[in-house]
């Protein structure tokens, strides 16, 4: 099987930040606490894993105000939803086809 | 036999499908189109029940257009207005939001054919409401997985069959109309939006 990792995306390859891609993937759009809940990780712990994905523009990050209260939401960008897709693709590629297939 | 590297990388595919699942789920609406629809559709049913007995004048068309207009205007103003706020949108919201559509749609046509052809048959529209509005919870209830929405989607369904089996259709079924207008739509449109409001709050 011939497959090249360095299409393997290290900036996704996180768990946590898998996760993220993941559920922003279907999502679009996610408010920092039901992402916390999704992914049952700490405040600081997704904030870091953000930080990383946001150098990278894979998501977007921004504050506002609702009800005087602040609330923070993320959305995938664009360059974000390619470089998924591509991980997602990746992956595949290295499982490779199925058993039957191989045949 | 797999190896370490094709193991985790299958993990890595269940991880994906998993929270991928779990953002297809994300019910990110509040129940305020739920609140005015319930709301409109409560009052107006009382306002029938009370014209059956005469205390209210006029015909069906003077409660039912002007219950039409107040609903319409008030959801559209209110979706855009959270249009406006980049209201966010994914497979829950868009299913949310064409449920919803399809019943207002077909119930519009349904009154509108029944008006321009004079035959107005209350056990049909009721029974088509009933049917129509128990759909829209239950495709909800399945895109969202909140399963209060499914208890919601019975109780419309339990009225379809009432509804169904009455031999005489009296002007009390008006009233049984209004209180599930108040139980099984208003009342699940305030739940949905305690539920946005306490996530936003969290935030």
């Amino acid at each position: 099987m011939s497959f090249d990792y360095r299409i393997i995306d290290d900036v996704i390859h996180s768990r946590v930040r898998l996760a993220i891609m993941s559920y922003l993937a279907t999502a679009r759009e996610a408010e920092f606490v039901a992402l916390k809940k999704a992914l049952k990780v700490s405040d600081g712990n997704l904030s870091t894993h953000l930080k990383k994905l946001e150098e990278k523009n894979y998501v977007t990050v921004s504050k506002n105000f609702v009800d005087n209260k602040p609330q923070t939401k993320i959305k995938m960008s664009a360059e974000g939803e390619t470089a998924f897709k591509a991980y997602v693709e990746g992956l595949a590629a290295m499982i490779g086809p199925a058993p039957e297939e191989n045949k | 036999m797999d190896s370490p590297a094709s193991r985790s990388a299958a993990d890595d595919l269940a991880l994906i499908r998993r929270m991928m699942n779990a953002g297809r789920q994300k019910a990110a609406f509040d129940g305020a189109h739920l609140m005015i629809w319930g709301a409109v559709l409560m009052v107006s049913y009382i306002a029938q029940y009370l014209q059956v007995y005469g205390y209210v004048p006029g015909g069906s068309l003077a409660i039912w257009l002007p219950a039409f207009a107040v609903g319409w205007s008030s959801s559209f103003l209110y979706g855009r207005n959270a249009c406006a706020h980049e209201a966010e949108t994914n497979i829950a919201v868009t299913a949310y939001n064409g449920a919803w559509l399809a019943v207002g749609i077909t119930m519009v046509l349904h009154f509108g054919a029944a008006v321009a052809s004079s035959v107005f048959n209350p056990k049909a529209i009721t029974v088509l409401a009933c049917g129509v509005i128990a759909s829209a919870f239950y495709v909800i209830s399945l895109v969202t997985e909140l399963r209060a929405l499914r208890a919601v989607a019975a109780g419309w369904w339990l009225i379809l069959i009432f509804a169904t089996v009455q031999k005489t259709y009296d002007a009390e079924m008006l009233l049984v109309l209004a209180g599930a207008s108040a139980l099984l739509i208003l009342l699940p449109g305030q739940m949905m939006r305690r539920l946005a409001h306490d996530k936003a709050a969290e935030s």
